[in-house]
């Protein structure tokens, strides 16, 4: 580490005492030192070029060493630069008070060369060492950011369309806790009526658990080619036995993988699946009932060579969704070490709507806020299947409004509606009318919501033939329904200014029902598109 | 919302732009309430620039016409937008006030 091609700058306005330094230092082997008479030239050969060590005397003219200490702290240039102070013997306050500013280390004059080589070489040492450290991390940050690159490609992107006549949706989401993860996930199609659907957690986090991730993704994905792939998914036991004895030999590490591998038959909606040791998955039914899929298949893939797996499978109907999770969501900690937990997230998956805009994503930014800025607990991944989505919607969004909006919250609001709307092709006028509904029934909740301890939650989702929302609120007993038809037939004079926002809202709207459910107010209207405009005549 | 408003002969010519919405229609109201003062005043509302209209609106423009009745004048609306139309439709506004397509051609009319 004593590297004769150190760059080092002598300090002092006593020119013997530079000379003898520069003496000193020669002889140690250095052959770069340059000198300054001051603190002002000394800043200036330092801004110049880069030292590995600074040589200070404290007491010069024109700028002292606290100057030049104070002017290096403000720039940051300290923390790079090794500053070894000269002083006299018995000068014990000005040297604490240097390096409190910043400096290394000191050397006391006259300089005992024995203390002055020890002082010089190991402070260039730890100099070395510091930025041959910074510079591996910084190398190393890169590797890994780009082998994150990597290991994300490898999922495959989210599947919305038709398969064998049914409508079909898989959103997909994968989120290592650093840069790369051990969670791997996957979905693909066998022939023309199968999806498969893969998800698995390899024990650990970080690199090597992406090394096995990768090999897991490779492995499942050789096994799509062999000619005999159909029957082996149709069983996916067998295809995870060869998974398994594939991952299981020569594992002297032991790391083994959770995994989840089931296969949809669309024609039949039969769901055949495995759980080698994974989270049971959560199956949501069109009534918004929830259930797991709880049937044990075997151990973790990558312990037992030969072990055999159970499948077991249920029948999934129009409307049902499937939603299949690693633990990085259910163990999740917050500050207190409560975890996330799978109730949670059944009441989440069971809370949300049809085809509504990134709903993973959504899910797992409420574990990164329950989680409150601890690091992640574990990587995350998840599946969501929607099996013949009701209605099929084409896009959703949802918000939550003050119980008392102002006038300018329902304004922003209608303008990310109609904006939603307009994204997804909504004719102007059935645009037009779910705005004002909106507006309607917000300006009416604001009037008479001020005992709602809860936000309004609204959702409004675009179908092919319709707009239909949702609105919920926690404030007191109203069926929109049963308002009062104000007297339209009357004169000017005799005309009452109020009762017209909600008679706005039952013309308008193609359907509308009204439910009062666990102290809440549920109401669900319906807009038709243009050209469905056949049901409704004659206003 | 954007309210200008003018004096053609004898009429106030108001023109709107925006959306004449809770958060709009108490200015409206006040503002164009303000215009009328006279014996018989002539109020016409330009509404080419308003896409939206809620029933605070309607009100706001209830109460108007009111005021211009009262004090023995006439009212009218011109150049609604389609969307707007039909609210006026079916909250019966249309039966009730002067609704005239374009600015010209209710301007001629409201002198007249």
């Amino acid at each position: 580490m004593n590297n004769p091609n150190a760059k080092i700058l002598i300090v002092d306005d006593v020119p013997e005492n530079r000379d003898l330094l520069l003496r000193r230092l020669t002889r140690l082997g250095f052959v770069h030192v340059d000198q300054a008479e001051n603190g002002v030239q000394a800043l200036a050969a330092i801004a110049a070029q880069s030292y590995d060590l600074v040589l200070l005397d404290i007491m010069m003219p024109e700028l002292d060493g606290f100057g030049v200490l104070e002017a290096l702290r403000r720039d940051g240039r300290i923390n790079e630069l090794p500053i070894l102070v000269i002083s006299a013997l018995n000068e014990i306050e000005p040297v604490v008070r240097c390096i409190e500013l910043g400096a290394a280390d000191f050397i006391v004059k006259p300089f005992n060369p024995t203390l002055l080589r020890a002082r010089v070489f190991s402070t260039l040492e730890k100099k070395a060492l510091s930025d041959l450290t910074r510079d591996e991390l910084r190398r190393k940050q890169l590797e890994l950011n780009e082998a994150r690159t990597l290991q994300l490609a490898l999922v495959p992107p989210p599947f919305a369309g038709t398969i064998a006549d049914r409508m079909l949706s898989i959103d997909v989401l994968l989120e290592p806790a650093k840069e790369v993860g051990g969670d791997v996930v996957d979905h693909f199609c066998i022939g023309d009526d199968m999806v498969v659907l893969a998800l698995g957690d390899v024990s650990d986090k970080g690199a090597g658990a992406a090394l096995m991730m990768a090999r897991t993704h490779a492995m499942l994905r050789a096994l799509t080619v062999r000619p005999d792939a159909a029957d082996l998914f149709r069983a996916p036991e067998r295809a995870l036995a060869i998974l398994n004895g594939a991952l299981s030999a020569g594992n002297e590490s032991c790391m083994f993988v959770t995994y989840l591998l089931a296969s949809l038959e669309i024609a039949t909606g039969k769901l055949v699946y495995v759980r080698a040791g994974h989270v049971p998955p959560f199956h949501c039914s069109r009534t918004g009932s929830i259930a797991r899929l709880g049937g044990m298949g075997g151990p973790p893939l990558g312990l037992v060579e030969n072990a055999v797996y159970q499948p077991h499978a249920i029948e999934l109907a129009p409307g049902d969704r499937l939603l299949i999770v690693t633990d990085g969501f259910t163990e999740a900690h917050d500050p207190d070490n409560a975890i996330y937990g799978e109730g949670r997230v059944g009441a989440f998956f069971a809370g949300l709507m049809p085809s509504e805009e990134q709903p993973l994503e959504r899910l797992a930014a409420d574990v990164r806020a329950f989680e409150a800025g601890r690091p992640p607990f574990d990587d995350m991944a998840a599946l969501l299947l929607s099996f013949e989505p009701a209605g099929t919607m084409l896009g959703a969004i949802r918000f939550e409004a003050s119980t008392l909006p102002t006038p300018e919250a329902i304004a922003a609001l209608i303008d990310r509606v109609i904006a939603f709307l307009d994204q997804h092709g909504v004719d102007a006028r059935a645009a037009h009318h779910t705005a004002l509904v909106l507006s309607e029934v917000l300006t009416n909740l604001a009037t008479h919501g001020d005992c709602c301890d809860r936000p309004a939650k609204i959702a409004i989702s675009a179908e092919p033939d319709k707009v239909t929302g949702e609105i919920i609120d926690s404030g007191p007993p109203f069926d929109p329904r049963l308002a009062p038809e104000p007297s339209l037939d009357v004169g000017i004079a005799e005309r009452p200014i109020g009762g017209l926002g909600l008679f706005l809202v039952r013309k308008l709207c193609s359907n509308l029902e009204y439910a009062r459910r666990n102290g809440e107010n549920c109401m669900i209207f319906a807009i038709s598109r243009e050209g469905n405009r056949g049901d409704k005549k004659g206003h | 919302m954007e309210i200008r408003d003018e004096r053609i002969g004898d009429t106030f010519v108001v023109t709107a732009k925006g959306r004449l919405d809770g958060g709009a229609s108490a200015a409206f109201a006040e503002k164009v309430g303000a215009l009328i003062t006279s014996e018989n005043p002539k109020l016409l509302i330009d509404l080419a620039g308003v896409d939206f209209v809620t029933s605070a609106g309607l009100r706001a423009v209830l109460v108007l016409v009111k005021k211009v009745k009262a004090a023995g004048g006439s009212f009218a609306l011109c150049s609604v937008q389609e969307q707007v139309r039909e609210v006026l439709d079916i909250t019966g506004f249309t039966d009730m006030l002067r609704i005239h397509a374009a600015r010209a051609e209710a301007i001629s009319a409201m002198r007249g």
